[in-house]
């Protein structure tokens, strides 16, 4: 190659700054030394603990290279190089080049296989490793040698290399080639250290800077990092191998260990979250650089650099100073170097380019290589006389493949890979060979393959020459050439001329065919199909906007032909969805259908029916709003008061025969038993006449909010509410008591529990099973309006616990609604379907062949059914009441002990008997607990796994179980979530663990249930509570393992084993047992599986799991007064009044003792609320936004406060205010803040504080703002912000730090996620919420 | 660590646990060569990284279905994503990835269509928060949440959905999965996922 060329200043040809002074008689090992003995103090490598100085570093290699050269090691051969990071390897490395050697650096993690070819491509004299590494090196058949043994101390004075020449290798670096072979880069001592000053004269590292080690040895960018540093005496840190690999930890180690200078690939430092302020200096190379990397880190103060060059020129042959805003290149060459851009077409000689013209980049230099190790043709083709060389630094070019051009600013602009180069587009093509293969083929006599680049796209491109009639056609050509070739060297267009354009010599003018415009086939007519149907108009109109100039066939498909890919699915669906017609086409139909007929097909099948937003809606007038709530207000005394009759009435009772030295203590309990039982009799009677008297047979359709009919619905939604239906639950009683009600039963109808809220409009057919806590919520406030709907259950339906329904929904015959699903208005299931979720959702058919036929039941069976109900709901509800009279005999005999004690002021009374009651009611809680434990261990059997009928005695035992646990809990309401909890469900039957948290747990069975150590029951959580279904019920054991946690609201059906660690979110059903693993999240209904949770830390377990005793003892003081209070309250009151009204009974003045029963009654319900409130502001003040752990008194006291208000308030004030316009205003009391004209149909706030509702908004029956939530035993509290004219559909609930803005409406059993901000005007539905669509 | 490497013949043995592999392709609709470009790099990489022949590096795909390696018992899990002129693929060593690509082109015809599309996939947070953004930045900021939610979707195997249809929030995105923003070329955005 001894071409001739003109140079001139305007050709592609840029000199680096010429400094001779830089190109020395020297080798790294020089370098070194001459550093170490000028500064032997400073520290030179830093790694974890350990640290060496420049001296300290010197005597250790030189330990390395005395034991080197005595095993006949030295300059001109070779040693593999493999060790872990750390700063063993590096002194190693000094060693070898003490030693006069060259390594060869194996990556610490390269195969042994890999390092041996290496090795013996290179010839290597034997491979450095440590003591751990040779247990796989059996069969090198090389020398090795460990680190431990060449770092032994020596014995005697190091030996020296004295014969050490700038000529000798240095290094040896293997890439790996395209034919598999590795190829070896040898570079020589003189060429490095040339390197280094050269690079060195530009960055300016200095002995003062501390300098990042990152790099793996076996990469070239090591010698930045390492030998420029051993150049100028900087210190280097080396970070542990952990560090180097997490873009997290990096940063903050660097600087942590004050790092100034950092050599890096632009892709780790993209992914740096932080900046690292003392960096001085940032080196990038490796890899194309980004411009927005420049503009985030360049700033005064810090350079960044781009360096380029292929380890065939020594690291790196240019760099360019970057700044922000100016656009990327490599530069200008470093020192002594020469960049060149010649015409890549070398076969006609070498060219230089004019400066502008993009070419092939080439480098000359004293960095230039001597070239690859044992393979003279590659080097032949890529290493080239320079015949614009100056001298004999520059004699040598070397081909880099890489196309570039200079720019006016006489920078080089690195511009991709050249094309007849065999690497194009990452890969090494050889066109020779494509051409080689397509000659082969009969019919191509010549052929020239080229990579063009039409139109910025880039196309292997196919000229022939056929030699025979008819010419072959191009695809059967591409088809043959793909059978024998990789499929990316197949020519993507193939192209037959009459002759071949050819130079003089002879060769092919490739310039010529480059020259020729490229005759792409146009599309054959009738290839498009037409639209013939409105979808299809529709459907080919979007495709043509989004593929134009594409044919549009109905067998094309959207993503393999038409090159549709996710965005361009989800565009067509969006803008098929703006045709009003087919708003409920959805991405999912694109990918389902995939060929653009059978997409039309489905889109001519969907409908409109999506509704749009109504935001036009109306509130009522604050007028009509202010006289139903007058009417409300009058009405609800006598509510408070129908409630106080069921205790004081036999409170009065007893006291009225007791007094007297001769009164019977066995009269006065049996007259107060018959009177508690008729006063609660009286209720039902009371709330069932009210009903019918008032609001008679509600019909479906809307009532205008506020309007009569809303008063009249009111009135006797608060009557039946108050009628104590839990006594009822899972027996036939409760059956007929909705009939008469209203509701229309069909037979054998199981219900566990429910609620009805119009029951004239429900109708279930025969052999229904309903659950537990089903909410039927067939009246709804929407938009201002009572919305009334009808709930049909054909025959054999069946609706799992913790269903919502809502009106105007129908479950066909023996379909299911699963528990935890919400089927909204105008919803019907099919008969014989599964449906499940939030919203419901069909998921399959009703699998009943595991169940056997239902059994048939006797008329007698039936009978003495009945008659055993009757009789158990009288009993327990007898000896539930019973407990009260050893409480009243304490408190008796105590007033009588002391006549101090006695006083007609009623405020002093109220004290007394409250102070009093504190005694009795430890003594009410503790009969009534030991009553409990009494009947369940003696009288009834332990519960089992199995299947029974449910006309079996073992549903009669699991109905009493129940039952007694329901009573006792009207008393014991109050140790739902404290320390006390565990012990009373233990005394149940329960295994509980320890320091396990229960809070309001309903429909378990204690024989099955275990509670794993330190789990944790939310509230309202129904835990495990048995299926009928078909007139069977079965039991399995339901367990919850250590450390799980059951999140509010949420559903665990029995049978459900929890593995350990499990998290079950807010309102979620726990999935199948098989999809669950330890330490899984589930959340939402159907459940999705979340593979991370936010972890809580930060909090010493001695407040979350780990409480100290005095902690345990403290909560304990406080909940014990928690769960006492009530009942004190209630005695106290209950005294005072009867101990005021007693001298009008006695003198007959019955009308006054009703009167004054009833004042008393509506003075206690108000003192319960003012009592809470009190408190709250006393003990709490305001609410904010905290995190608080479990084991504190802020979380006992709110606890108690919210305990106390639930157990109080809510059930003698604030339900009867459910429908009100009162409701917020007491909530406002408390500390909400609430505006105008709000509906509230639920109590269930908690820290009020935090609760914000708009104007107008509309919060159903059991919607929540769950204002607090505990998480991981951290009780976290946040606000709730509710905009204006709000809907929540029943049993929504609305986390805290969540949003939702003005006029959303949320469907029923909506769960919207903490931190989630809902936007105005949208409606949303499910678990969690989503948007409604349809 | 993410290596994003483009062009260069070597990548470094071993593997970093996460990498990412750029090669530029041809312009255009046609991703067959794409396809075969990316699947002939992934084979080489991941025949060194094997110790085998990539002869006998066998990758499945369906359609649908990501593409993988054809050995179930590898752990390794892979992702490509094509556009006109780049592919990405990215290889992580411990389990899924997911991996989307987008280019950004200056300014696109359907620049309208962002605010409906953002509404329609990426959920009212996100179609509130590139509301709030000025025009000329709301393109790359549309492309950057549409990859990172791709990414995501493809890390778990999921196809596209419409935000209401049982979809995750962006919030929860996030506890999905470990989303990384990739350095690339000017005019392409891309993200790649790994498990949380």
């Amino acid at each position: 190659m001894t071409q001739t060329a003109l140079y001139s200043p305007l050709d592609s040809l840029l000199n680096g700054p010429d400094q001779p002074a830089l190109i020395r008689a020297e080798t790294l090992a020089d370098l070194f030394e001459a550093t170490a003995s000028r500064v032997p103090e400073k520290p030179a490598l830093a790694h974890g603990a350990r640290s060496l100085s420049y001296g300290e570093l010197d005597a250790l290699a030189d330990r390395v290279a005395s034991r080197l050269i005595a095993a006949g090691i030295g300059p001109g051969q070779i040693l593999g190089l493999w060790l872990p990071r750390g700063i063993d390897l590096l002194i190693l490395q000094l060693g070898i080049a003490k030693a006069g050697a060259a390594w060869l650096p194996c990556d610490a993690e390269m195969p042994v296989d890999r390092i041996q070819v290496c090795l013996d491509d290179a010839e290597a004299a034997g491979l450095l490793c440590s003591a751990a590494q040779t247990g796989q090196l059996a069969d090198l058949g090389r020398p090795v040698l460990t680190a431990e043994a060449l770092l032994a101390p020596l014995d005697c004075a190091p030996l020296r290399c004295h014969n050490r020449r700038p000529t000798d290798p240095a290094y040896v670096i293997y890439t790996s080639g395209s034919t598999g072979k590795p190829k070896g880069i040898l570079i020589n001592q003189g060429a490095i250290c040339h390197f280094l000053r050269s690079e060195n004269a530009i960055l300016g590292i200095t002995e003062d800077d501390r300098v990042y080690q990152g790099f793996s040895v076996a990469f070239d960018m090591s010698f930045e990092e390492i030998w420029i540093s051993y150049l100028v005496g900087a210190t280097l840190w080396i970070a542990p191998r952990e560090v180097t690999a997490d873009p997290d930890a990096l940063p903050l180690a660097l600087i942590e260990q004050q790092i100034t200078v950092l050599h890096a690939v632009p892709t780790l430092l993209a992914l740096f979250s932080r900046d690292i302020p003392k960096l001085r200096l940032i080196n990038l190379g490796g890899e194309a650089c980004p411009e927005a990397l420049v503009s985030r880190w360049a700033r005064p103060g810090r350079q960044v650099f781009n360096t380029y060059g292929p380890t065939e020129a020594t690291v790196s042959a240019s760099l360019a100073e970057l700044h922000a805003g100016e656009p990327v290149t490599i530069g200008r060459p470093l020192p002594n170097y020469k960049l060149l851009v010649i015409d890549p077409a070398v076969e006609n000689g070498l060219r230089l380019l004019p400066r502008g013209e993009t070419g092939e980049l080439c480098i000359a230099g004293p960095g230039v290589a001597a070239g690859y190790l044992g393979r003279p043709e590659l080097t032949a083709e890529k290493f080239l006389a320079n015949p614009w060389a100056a001298g004999t630094q520059d004699a040598r070019l070397y081909r880099t493949g890489d196309l570039a051009r200079i720019d006016a600013d006489g920078r080089v602009q690195c511009l991709g890979r050249t094309d007849d180069q065999v690497k194009i587009r990452g890969f090494r093509v050889e066109l020779g060979e494509i051409e080689a293969a397509l000659t082969a083929r009969p019919g191509v006599g010549t052929a020239a393959v080229l990579l063009r680049n039409d139109d910025g796209i880039e196309r292997l491109v196919a000229y022939l020459v056929a030699d025979r009639e008819p010419a072959p056609d191009a695809a059967s050509l591409r088809a043959a050439l793909a059978e024998t070739l990789p499929p990316y060297m197949v020519p993507v267009h193939l192209e037959t001329l009459d002759s071949m354009p050819r130079l003089t010599s002879g060769k092919i003018d490739r310039k010529a065919l480059r020259a020729r415009p490229l005759e792409l086939a146009a599309l054959p007519p009738g290839a498009a199909d037409t639209p013939e149907t409105p979808a299809e108009a529709v459907l080919f109109a979007e495709l043509a906007k989004l593929f134009p100039g594409q044919a549009i066939r109905r067998e094309a498909d959207f993503f393999s032909d038409l090159g549709g890919h996710s965005l361009f699915a989800a565009r067509l669906a969006s803008a098929i969805r703006a045709h009003a017609r087919f708003a409920s086409f959805t991405v999912r139909d694109v990918y389902q259908q995939r060929s653009i007929g059978r997409i039309a097909q489905v889109l001519g099948e969907t409908e409109e029916i999506a509704p749009p937003a109504d935001t036009g809606w109306t509130p009522p007038g604050a007028l009509k709003r202010w006289l139903c709530g007058t009417a409300q207000a009058l009405t609800v005394p006598g509510l408070v008061v129908l409630r106080m009759a069921q205790w004081l009435a036999p409170f009065f009772t007893y006291h009225f025969f007791t007094g007297d030295p001769g009164d019977s203590i066995a009269l006065a309990i049996t007259v107060s038993v018959a009177v508690f039982l008729l006063a609660t009799a009286l209720v039902f009677a009371i709330a069932a006449a009210g009903k019918w008297l008032m609001l008679g047979r509600l019909k479906a359709g809307r009532y205008p909010l506020w309007g009569l009919t809303y008063f009249r619905w009111w009135l006797a939604d608060r009557l039946i509410e108050g009628a104590p239906v839990y006594m009822l639950s899972g027996s036939p009683l409760y059956v007929w008591w909705l009939r008469l009600l209203g509701a229309r039963i069909g037979d054998d109808v199981m219900i566990g529990s429910v609620t009805m809220r119009a029951h004239d409009l429900v109708d279930i057919g025969h052999g229904v099973s309903i659950g537990n806590a089903v909410n039927f919520e067939n009246v709804r406030v929407e938009h201002g309006e009572l919305v009334v709907g009808a709930i049909h259950l054909a025959h054999d339906a069946h609706v799992g616990s913790y269903a919502v329904l809502e009106g105007n929904s129908v479950i066909g015959e023996g379909a299911h609604l699963d528990g935890q699903s919400a089927l909204s208005d105008g919803m019907r299931i099919p008969p014989g379907r599964t449906w499940s979720g939030s919203p419901a959702r069909e998921t399959g058919l009703v699998d009943n062949s595991s169940l056997p036929p239902r059994p048939i039941v006797s008329d007698t069976r039936l009978a003495r059914e009945n008659l055993f109900f009757v009789f158990g709901v009288l009993a327990t509800a007898v000896i539930f009441f019973i407990p009260v009279f050893p409480s009243f005999i304490l408190v008796d005999w105590i007033d009588d002990s002391y006549a101090w004690l006695q006083s007609n002021d009623i405020g002093f009374q109220l004290i007394k008997y409250f102070v009093l009651a504190f005694p009795a009611t430890a003594v009410l809680i503790v009969c009534t607990a030991l009553f409990s434990a009494a009947l369940r261990w003696s009288l009834l059997p332990r519960l089992h796994e199995g299947r029974w009928p449910v006309h079996s005695n073992v549903y009669c035992g699991r109905w009493l179980v129940n039952q007694i646990q329901e009573a006792s809990l009207n008393v014991l309401h109050g140790v739902y979530a404290t320390v006390y909890a565990p012990s009373w469900y233990r005394l149940l039957g329960a295994k509980v663990g320890r320091d396990a948290e229960i809070s309001t747990a309903q429909g378990l069975i204690p024989d099955l249930l275990t509670l794993g150590d330190e789990t944790f029951i939310a509230d309202a959580v129904l835990l495990g509570d048995e299926e009928i279904n078909g007139g069977w019920m079965s039991l399995s054991p339901t367990v919850i393992s250590r450390r799980s946690f059951v999140g509010n609201g949420s559903y665990v059906p029995d049978g459900t084993i929890l593995p350990e660690n499990v998290l079950i979110g807010v309102h979620s059903r726990t999935p199948d047992n098989a999809q669950m693993r330890p330490g899984d999240t589930w959340l939402g209904s159907p459940p999705i599986n979340l593979p991370a949770r936010e972890q809580t830390s930060g909090f010493p377990e001695e407040l979350t799991f780990r409480p100290s005793k005095r902690r345990r003892l403290g909560r304990g003081l406080v909940e014990a007064f928690r769960i006492i209070t009530p009942h004190a309250a209630v005695i106290a009151v209950g005294y005072t009044v009867v101990l005021n009204v007693m001298p009008l009974a006695d003198a007959g003045r019955w009308g006054a003792v009703a009167w004054y029963l009833n004042i008393a009654g509506l003075l206690y319900g108000l003192g319960t609320f003012l009592f809470v409130a009190i408190l709250k502001w006393l003990l709490i003040g305001r609410y904010t936004q905290r995190s608080q752990p479990m084991w504190t008194p802020f979380v006992w006291f709110s606890e108690g406060i919210t305990n106390l208000y639930e157990g109080i308030t809510v059930p003698n004030f604030m339900r009867y205010l459910r429908g009100t316009p009162w409701l917020p205003l007491a909530f406002n009391l408390l500390g909400a803040r609430i505006g105008r004209g709000v509906y509230l149909d639920t109590t269930d706030f908690t820290e009020f504080d935090c609760v914000h509702i708009g104007a107008y908004s509309e919060l159903n029956a059991l919607t929540c703002p769950q204002t607090h939530l505990f998480e991981d035993r951290v009780m976290k509290i946040d606000h709730v912000r509710i905009g204006s004219r709000v809907c929540l559909g029943p049993r929504s609930s609305v986390l805290y730090s969540a949003t939702v803005g003005d006029n959303v409406r949320l469907g029923p059993l909506t769960l919207v996620m903490k931190g989630e901000s809902l936007p105005a005007n949208t409606r949303w539905h499910g678990c969690p919420a989503s948007p409604v669509r349809r | 660590m993410i290596v994003v490497r483009a062009g260069y013949d070597d990548i470094a043995q071993p593997l970093p646990e996460l990498l990412v592999l750029a090669i530029d392709t041809p312009a255009g609709q046609d991703r067959t060569t794409a396809r075969q470009l990316i699947r002939a790099r992934l084979r080489s990489v991941l025949a060194a990284h094997l110790a085998c022949p990539a002869a006998q590096v066998a990758l499945a795909s369906s359609p649908g279905k990501g593409l993988r390696l054809a050995d179930p018992k590898h752990r390794i899990g892979l992702s490509v994503s094509h556009e006109s002129g780049l592919s990405l693929a990215a290889i992580h060593l411990a389990g899924p990835v997911g991996i989307d690509l987008l280019a950004v082109p200056p300014a696109p015809a359907w620049q309208a269509e962002i605010p409906t599309l953002a509404a329609d996939y990426l959920g009212p947070d996100c179609a509130r928060h590139l509301a709030t953004l000025p025009p000329a930045q709301q393109l790359a900021a549309f492309a950057r949440a549409w990859t990172a939610r791709e990414a995501c979707l493809k890390l778990h195997g999921e196809g596209l959905g419409e935000w209401n249809d049982g979809e995750m929030g962006t919030a929860r995105q996030e506890t999905r999965c470990r989303i990384r923003p990739l350095a690339l070329p000017a005019g392409y955005v891309g993200n790649v996922a790994i498990p949380a």
